[in-house]
């Protein structure tokens, strides 16, 4: 198998993290009591608390089950009430459909053709909010945040962040709240994320419960991360986070990007939108993308991702909304000869058919 | 005759897989009715074939392989699995030739 769709989920798996998520099916639940077993737990989820909060994003690492979870918390639970909420062009359903849901005003910022935010471009003035991706899943267009975060601190917004697709491969921005997953560029496992969260940042929890402490109180204490930790942690896919994100060496993912591209190219077709990240869509004329998708898997043996990708606001402002696209993401082990044998498979499905 | 996958997919269209009880042959696909473009990329590793009947389904799969897809349209969606079955029957059919 020829495995081109990183940016749905990363394979093979580090062995670190396999081997760390094993480890500890064996343990018991960390916070629970204050016998040694819960202190050798607890010890293992702050020991991957460090490990992940040196990827960056300079806050307090709340661990919650994904990128999903992560950005329907931060949004849902904004605090106070925005009162309009600024939308980034490519957002992926994860952030799109919550904010949507959280019922305030919204405002589409305004952005060039391949869907970068205009960073001179005017805002309303009681846009207190942003929600934006921090890597596209659909163009591989990475946001100028670190800009972006200093426009909206002139105005006193305050910035979300998606950064499913960046986390592990480009360091994270200091934005009020990153949400991203364990399984995508950091090679962990499914099931375990983690909110990066500034520390003046409150938020109305979305799951109470216990916490291991403070049992007799009302409700779940203000401090992070405990405030959003309730009920029983999810030891395995926290060990297989801290572990994977302790060998996450930096790696050449511009590279990794530029070859993807240039594969792509070479059959004579072209990405939609311009982006960086080892992600890339296209459109090959006459053949829908599920046609092509099931084409490349059951001829090639070759794993693409067709469709929308949950992102159709992101393949609307590219203009790929009617049927999507063919998407191809490498990551950080794909060898060229894959990356050739795309290139070759492209090629021979737009030779003359009989 | 297997039905192997039922879903939604992107437009409202429903996907339909079968595994037809022997491998499909090129000549299988001449009983499939209403056909108005037949593609067969036979340079391929995998020989692919589409089958486009208009207003009814789109029909993939690879030469000498028993799994097939019906991509059935919109517009007769609800008898998805009827019509799918239907054309199934007729490309595992022995041929009378």
């Amino acid at each position: 198998m020829i495995y081109l769709d990183h940016a749905a989920t990363s394979l093979p798996r580090r062995p670190e993290a396999i081997a760390a998520a094993t480890a500890a099916m064996e343990m018991v639940s960390p916070g629970r009591g204050r016998h040694g077993p819960q202190e050798a737990a607890r010890a293992l989820v702050e020991e991957a608390r460090a490990s992940v909060a040196a990827l960056g994003g300079g806050g307090v690492v709340c661990f919650i089950p994904g990128a999903t979870h992560a950005l329907n918390q931060a949004i849902l639970g904004w605090r106070p009430r925005p009162r309009r909420v600024g939308l980034g062009p490519l957002l992926h359903n994860a952030a799109l459909r919550p904010a949507r849901a959280l019922g305030a005003p919204t405002f589409d910022l305004p952005a060039d053709p391949d869907g970068r935010i205009a960073l001179d471009a005017e805002w309303p003035p009681d846009l207190d909010l942003l929600v934006v991706t921090h890597g596209s899943n659909v163009s591989g267009l990475l946001q100028p945040v670190e800009a972006l975060l200093e426009r909206a601190a002139r105005l006193g917004a305050a910035v979300i962040v998606d950064a499913a697709q960046t986390a592990g491969t480009v360091p994270l921005p200091e934005a009020h709240a990153v949400a991203f997953s364990a399984h995508k560029g950091l090679a962990a496992i499914p099931g375990a994320g983690a909110l990066v969260l500034r520390p003046e940042v409150q938020l109305e929890p979305l799951v109470r419960g216990g916490v291991g402490f403070d049992s007799a109180a009302d409700d779940v204490p203000d401090a992070l991360p405990a405030r959003l930790e309730s009920g029983t942690a999810n030891l395995p896919g926290i060990a297989a986070l801290g572990a994977a994100a302790r060998v996450a060496e930096p790696w050449d993912w511009e590279a990794a990007g530029r070859a993807l591209r240039e594969a792509v190219r070479r059959a004579d077709l072209s990405p939609i939108g311009a982006g960086a990240l080892p992600v890339v869509s296209f459109a090959v004329e006459g053949w829908p993308p599920l046609v092509l998708e099931e084409l490349l898997d059951r001829s090639f043996g070759i794993v693409t991702r067709a469709g929308l990708h949950c992102a159709p606001r992101a393949h609307a402002y590219l203009g790929s909304g009617h049927e999507g696209a063919l998407r191809v993401s490498a990551g950080r082990g794909t060898p060229d000869s894959d990356l050739e044998e795309l290139t070759r498979a492209l090629r021979a499905l737009r030779r003359k058919a009989t | 005759m297997k039905v192997l996958v039922q879903r939604d997919c992107l437009g409202g269209e429903r996907i339909v897989e079968i595994e037809l009880p022997r491998p499909v042959r090129l000549e299988d696909l001449d009983r499939i009715e209403g056909v108005e473009t037949r593609t067969v990329l036979a340079h391929l590793p995998r020989p692919f074939f589409r089958l486009d009947v208009p207003g009814r389904f789109l029909l993939t799969g690879i030469v000498s392989d028993p799994r097939v897809r019906f991509t059935v349209r919109m517009a007769v969606r609800d008898r998805a699995l009827e019509l799918a079955l239907e054309a199934a029957e007729r490309l595992a059919a022995r041929s009378t030739s």
